[in-house]
């Protein structure tokens, strides 16, 4: 049965991939890959990885979408008709298809226990959490403890995006610094004029930000954790900037907030590295940061999910505010 | 169907009760636990946003100048 789903759920996201290369109506392909997302995040939870799937539904269905929506209010709707012959990039794909159709002949099949990832270290993953860290949810453990490094390094790659982002947009805000509390009720600043998206949206920020800080904080226990949180958080105020006008939601969020928090989440992190440096132990090795090695370890997953969550949230509405800035000029 | 507004209503309708249904058969799959709870969260969210959404679309395209009595071509037809 699960199979069964998986392959609808792949044949109707080849469909949608073929379907974004065909459309030269830009604003379609971007709701299109959406769709994609979402059917990819099904497909995630269909093989059991509840928190890619989560991660992938909050970041690529929702907030990736809001992002290409700006960029698109930037340039035009269609795509520009291509002049150059298409038969070389068409034999490329053609043979890389082939090559990577005969690869999967050799991979293992679906679900076989055999397979060299259910080999590797995977066994003393499962093995280890009980006993050295104690939470239910492996994913958290391997991902912020055992491979606490690798985790840092996303997070760093996140922080530079978004540095790199703000760089080639500029950081600073468009309108004249003298006035911020002034709002103009012009067409474009948010969705003033509709009425009930914006009640039912007042509605239901409280409780997004809410489920945000649950997923932070229970991904100890059940998928989520920081990565998705952050997208959560984001999400809510970017619904907030939608609903109310972006001048608004800058300033609740100032720009400056938004440095502290992009650059303070990667420092938490780090931070936490160099006290467990400090106390003795190696870095990023949390059990030296309390009494109690397991207690030391819930610790350090703690505070550095935080980090992560800070990082991913000042990130992402920074992203947001300087795609919406630029619309402005 | 003839125009964006009537494919809307017809959208509606299938996003906010088929939601709606879907998920009040799981809960009685569920019976009395934890796991109905949340999907009577989740119910609660759809009432309150497949509806609002359906609006928000109806009410973008009528600031974007769609009459509702006119019958428009589809958005293939258009860019053809």
């Amino acid at each position: 049965m699960t199979v069964l789903f998986g392959i609808f759920l792949l044949t109707l996201m080849v469909i949608t991939a073929l379907a974004i290369v065909h459309t030269r109506h830009l604003f379609v392909a971007v709701i299109l890959t959406g769709i994609f997302s979402l059917l990819m995040a099904a497909n995630f939870f269909l093989l059991d990885a509840a928190d890619v799937a989560l991660t992938e539904a909050a970041i690529g269905a929702g907030i990736s979408t809001v992002l290409f929506l700006g960029a698109l209010a930037l340039t035009g709707e269609h795509e520009r008709a291509s002049t150059s012959s298409r038969l070389l990039a068409l034999s490329v794909v053609a043979v890389t298809t082939l090559i990577v159709i005969y690869a999967t002949f050799d991979k293992p099949r679906f679900g076989d226990p055999l397979a060299p990832v259910h080999q590797h270290v995977s066994p003393w993953y499962l093995e280890k959490t009980s006993e050295a860290i104690d939470i239910p949810n492996v994913v958290t453990a391997v991902l912020a403890s055992f491979r606490g490094y690798d985790t840092l390094g996303e997070v760093f790659v996140v922080f530079t995006a978004g540095i790199g982002v703000l760089f080639l947009f500029g950081a600073r805000p468009p309108q004249n610094p003298g006035s911020p509390g002034k709002i103009t009720a012009k067409p474009g600043q948010g969705l003033r004029h509709y009425l009930i998206p914006r009640i039912v949206g007042r509605l239901l920020i409280p409780f997004i930000l809410l489920f945000g800080l649950y997923v932070q904080f229970h991904g100890d226990y059940g998928p989520g954790g920081g990565f998705q949180a952050g997208a959560i958080i984001a999400a809510a105020v970017i619904l907030y900037a939608l609903l109310e006008g972006e001048a608004q939601a800058l300033r609740v969020m100032p720009h400056k907030l938004l440095i502290v928090l992009m650059a303070g989440g990667a420092l938490l992190y780090g931070g936490v590295g160099v006290a467990s440096l400090m106390l003795g132990g190696n870095f990023l090795d949390y059990s030296v940061l309390a009494a109690d090695p397991v207690v030391g370890q819930h610790r350090g997953i703690l505070l550095i999910e935080a980090g992560v969550g800070i990082t991913v949230t000042g990130v992402l509405l920074s992203v947001f505010h300087a795609f919406a800035s630029r619309g402005k000029n | 169907m003839p125009n964006l507004y009537t494919r809307i209503h017809a959208a509606s309708l299938t996003d906010t009760m088929g939601a709606v249904l879907v998920i009040v058969g799981v809960m009685l799959q569920a019976g009395v636990s934890l796991a109905a709870i949340k999907l009577a969260a989740i119910l609660l969210f759809l009432l309150l946003t497949s509806p609002t959404a359906s609006n928000a679309l109806a009410s973008a395209a009528l600031l974007a100048g769609l009459r509702p009595g006119d019958t428009v071509a589809t958005h293939e037809e258009q860019s053809e």
